[in-house]
């Protein structure tokens, strides 16, 4: 089967466009003053024909005024700029002017108010490419990322300045990269990762530079542009910023229209659909479709303005980045338990507040880190459809598919919100369904779940609240009966394996003691706090709610049964 | 009149004339069936079921020239040969072409007979819109249900119906394409709820069909229709429908229709059981299919598997193929404990 196996690849490839300046990141970058015009002209025509008249226009400022008010009151965060206070009272002055609207100062008006508002959004929002700061990134992140992929932990040191090459060969990548690298000079990729750690932005950007694609764009959360160094970095190599206070519909007008016209400009682009990191660890099932629709509505527009032939293509990859364990599992479950149990207020993360927290973060990352794996799914079209080498669209039945013809009724190409926002939700369904057949079970994973789900079974008298809160000196489970069950369950995945339900890492081949071993080798690594502990002939563990975490990642296959 | 537009509909029995005749009015209609010698007939007669068909409606039994002239198309074919019209169909199908279902029925991937509940799987049920999407290419599909007797329709008198579709387009263009100044056209994202409505209303009017039959009158009837459609609200909220499909036309609206009308044939089905005819010899003078049966069978597979409370489904099947005899049915029933009134509109 295409794509299912590890492919040995001599990383990193060449880039398949060859001269940087070529890349339609940096002819974006080249064109920012054209490029972030045209974002301001669609979105105020959005926003225009949304909020038709005056006075509904001038409702909406004050619904946006408003909800700035109450962010910038109760989340100010260290990247808002210095003069935000200032720009919203100076929005507020004119708006009550404008309100009256029987006497309001000349030349002042909703629309100028309008433009002043999303100028100031898009000058935040808008990202850069620079070659420099790329070749410098290039230079210095595979020193970084090559020691994660050694197999061996606790020898980064050794790393740095030793052979990156041979680290590179051991990137264990699985997916169809011949295609998506051809596919990347015919058409813009949108690049879909699950979300578990603040590293993925950063590794999956490496990641595609390995296999030697043009550099993509991408929404970085705002708060991290307050970090001094990531900042710098980030803002030269094409991540613009995305701000998740901000929900008003000029923000998220501006947002879109941005999202949509660099991909129209071609600018291979990576999406987190799951929003936010998953706090339970469970592999995401409900996505937030804004971004993803912006996929749809390019590819709706180039077939309005192109020919039918010429029609630039756009192609959905899933990925599912796999650690043996997360940085920040701890604080992630955490988060997840209070949202569950109903918590009102949810505080907004912000854990890599300072550089030094940030540097602190990667180390730890770097110097305890073992392998981990990263699949590619289908290359899909903007409906889910699958797509072949050349590009071409087969639905389920395996019918070749003209793609312009979902956006056709009764022979016309027609614009239908409603109908994109379907077809959006359509693709979602397809990410989610890609991100289980695709996601690589892990030793620790397999050992985690069995053991939570023996637990469970264990004590089902209990919810999962009061389970949690059992003292882990009273959890032990005979060895023999964890080695058992997980050959089980093992079996099953196998099973899931050759039906194409799932992907399984090469260590899920070997015997269960060496599976345990290997799976408590890799967890234990970084927490200060082991979710696995084996002592003698029992298993237990000193910390349930991140061997609740790690387990979740394995939810949703039905593998309870096997318990 | 839709100038230039031509709609397609796909069965020629009863429904599917009543349909093409109401599209007529507003544009041109391809209707199709797979019979040349039908076909034939009904352009050289102009005459389908004994009702004259509209001038606009012409028939054919070229797939081809209904799917390379229609956008829309309505598919009103029985369940039981739904899936191998559709599988004919789907290679001339593309994401262009909208398809708005009229069948009341589920289709099953197993002998509905010999089936233990044990190995059964719900996605081995589908519902028609279900078994488009599988079977086709089309995305844009929606169903049309409501109190909709074709021989009410042929006779122009007033109606009312529900399309139901995830997209609002779909139903914007089945109420251009259906409205008139004698048929009203409601429309509802909840396309499950409405599919089930139609499909599970079908039981509920063998039962009436059967207590006119032995001679009970209004107050039974009212309990029985209030009773039926809680009963539809639990096995649709089990499958996941929205409650509010079944407080609206295609819902109670049709209940009411068919558990009022001997024209039904489900109505007619009961009513003979109750005169004391045998199940096979009623099927088979009654000619066309009564959706009702299968709706039972497959009714009582969904419900074992899913644990909705249904009574009145299980109790009529019994009396259907298991031998029990009517009046003991009723007064099992009767017997059956209950509690608040209007429960069913809880979550």
């Amino acid at each position: 089967m295409t794509g299912r196996n590890y492919q040995s690849h001599d990383y990193p490839l060449p880039y398949v466009i060859e001269d940087i300046h070529q890349w339609p990141i940096y002819k974006l970058s080249e064109d920012e003053t054209a490029f972030v015009a045209e974002v301001k002209a669609e979105s105020r025509e959005k926003l225009k024909s949304r909020f038709a008249t005056d006075k509904e226009l001038r409702e909406e400022i004050a619904r946006v005024l408003y909800l700035e008010r109450i962010r910038l009151a109760e989340k100010p965060w260290k990247a808002d700029p210095k003069d935000e206070y200032q720009f919203w009272n100076g929005i507020k002055s004119k708006y009550l002017k404008l309100a009256q609207v029987n006497d309001r100062p000349e030349g002042l008006s909703e629309d100028e108010l309008l433009d002043e508002i999303l100028d100031r959004y898009l000058n935040e929002i808008v990202g850069n490419f620079d070659v420099r700061a790329f070749g410098f990134a290039r230079a210095i992140l595979p020193q970084f990322f090559g020691r994660i992929f050694a197999a061996a932990p606790g020898k980064w040191f050794k790393t740095i300045g030793g052979n990156v090459k041979t680290l590179h060969e051991k990137i264990p990548i699985t997916g169809d990269i011949d295609k998506i690298r051809h596919l990347a000079t015919k058409g813009t990729i949108v690049v879909v990762p699950t979300h578990f750690s603040n590293m993925d932005s950063i590794m999956i950007g490496w990641l595609l530079n390995e296999l030697g694609l043009p550099a993509f764009t991408y929404g970085a959360g705002l708060n991290l542009f307050g970090i001094g160094m990531l900042s710098f970095f980030m803002s030269r190599l094409g991540a613009y910023k995305v701000d998740r206070r901000k929900k008003n519909s000029f923000y998220l007008e501006a947002l879109k229209n941005y999202s949509t016209i660099a991909l129209q400009r071609g600018a291979h682009s990576i999406f987190f659909p799951g929003g936010t990191r998953s706090r339970s660890g469970a592999l995401e099932t409900k996505l937030k479709l804004g971004l993803l629709g912006t996929a749809v509505e390019a590819q709706k527009l180039h077939f309005r303005n192109y020919p039918e032939e010429l029609a630039p293509r756009i192609y959905v990859v899933p990925c599912i980045i796999n650690y043996h364990f997360v940085l920040e599992a701890e604080g992630l479950i955490n988060d997840y338990l209070k949202e569950t149990g109903k918590e009102k207020f949810l505080r907004e993360n912000d854990e890599y507040s300072t550089s030094v927290k940030l540097v602190r973060f990667m180390l730890k990352f770097l110097s305890a880190s073992s392998s981990l794996s990263v699949s590619f799914g289908d290359v899909m079209d903007v409906v889910g459809n699958k797509v072949d080498e050349e590009g071409n669209s087969f639905n389920h039945l395996g019918q070749k598919i003209d793609v312009k013809r979902y956006f056709v009724t009764n022979g016309e190409l027609k614009d239908d919100e409603q109908r994109d926002g379907e077809y959006t939700h359509i693709l979602g369904e397809r990410i989610v369904e890609n991100y289980h057949r695709y996601n690589v079970v892990l030793t620790s994973q397999l050992v985690c779940f069995t053991v939570f789900e023996m637990l469970k079974k264990k004590y089902a008298d209990v919810d999962i609240f009061s389970l949690l809160r059992t003292p882990v000196e009273d959890i032990s489970l005979p060895y023999d009966e964890v080695v058992q069950t997980i050959s089980r369950v093992k079996e099953k995945l196998k099973l899931m394996y050759d039906e194409g339900e799932v992907l399984i890492s090469p260590e899920l081949r070997w015997n269960v003691d060496k599976i345990i071993d290997h799976g408590m080798k890799n967890i234990n690594l970084y927490h200060t706090t082991s979710p696995l502990l084996k002592n003698g002939d029992t298993m237990g563990t000193e910390n349930l709610k991140l061997l609740y975490y790690y387990h979740n990642r394995l939810q949703g296959y039905g593998l309870e049964k096997e318990i | 009149m839709n100038e230039g537009k031509t709609v397609g509909v796909i069965g020629a029995g009863s429904f599917g004339a009543a349909i093409s005749n109401l599209l007529g009015e507003n544009q041109k209609v391809l209707l199709y069936d797979r019979k040349k010698e039908a076909v034939d007939a009904m352009n050289r007669d102009r005459k389908l079921k004994g009702y004259a068909l509209h001038p606009n409606v012409t028939a054919t039994n070229s797939i081809e020239e209904i799917t390379s002239n229609c956008y829309l198309i309505f598919p009103v074919v029985p369940s039981q040969s739904f899936k191998e019209m559709i599988i004919d169909f789907s290679p001339f199908l593309r994401p262009d072409h909208l398809m708005i279902h009229a069948t009341k029925g589920l289709h099953c991937d197993f002998d509905l007979d010999t089936a233990d509940p044990k190995d059964l799987k719900l996605k081995d049920i589908k519902t028609m819109s279900e078994l488009i999407l599988q079977e086709t290419g089309i995305v844009r599909v929606g169903c049309m249900a409501g109190p909709n007797l074709a021989a009410e329709i042929m006779d122009k008198q007033p109606a009312a119906t529900v399309i139901a579709s995830r997209f609002d387009e779909v139903v914007r263009e089945g109420q251009a394409a259906l409205r008139s100044e004698r048929f009203q056209v409601y429309g509802n994202r909840d396309i499950l709820g409405i599919e089930l409505a139609g499909v599970l209303k079908n039981y509920v009017a063998i039962a009436s069909g059967a207590l006119n039959g032995l001679g009970y009158g209004e107050n039974t009837k009212a309990l029985l229709i209030t009773r039926g459609m809680a009963e539809m609200v639990y096995i649709g909220k089990s499958l996941g429908a929205d409650k509010r499909s079944f407080l609206g036309i295609a819902g109670i609206g049709d209940l009411i229709a068919t558990c009022s009308s001997p024209k039904s044939r489900n109505f007619t089905v009961g009513y003979r059981i109750a005169k004391g005819d045998d199940l096979k010899t009623i099927l088979s003078e009654l000619g066309e299919v009564a959706e009702g049966i299968r709706t039972l069978k497959i009714g009582k597979l969904i419900v074992e598997h899913t644990g909705a409370v249904a009574p009145l489904l299980q109790t009529i099947h019994k009396v259907l193929f298991e031998g029990l005899e009517l009046e003991r049915a009723v007064k099992l029933l009767m017997r059956y404990y209950v509690d608040a009134d209007g429960e069913y509109l809880d979550n």
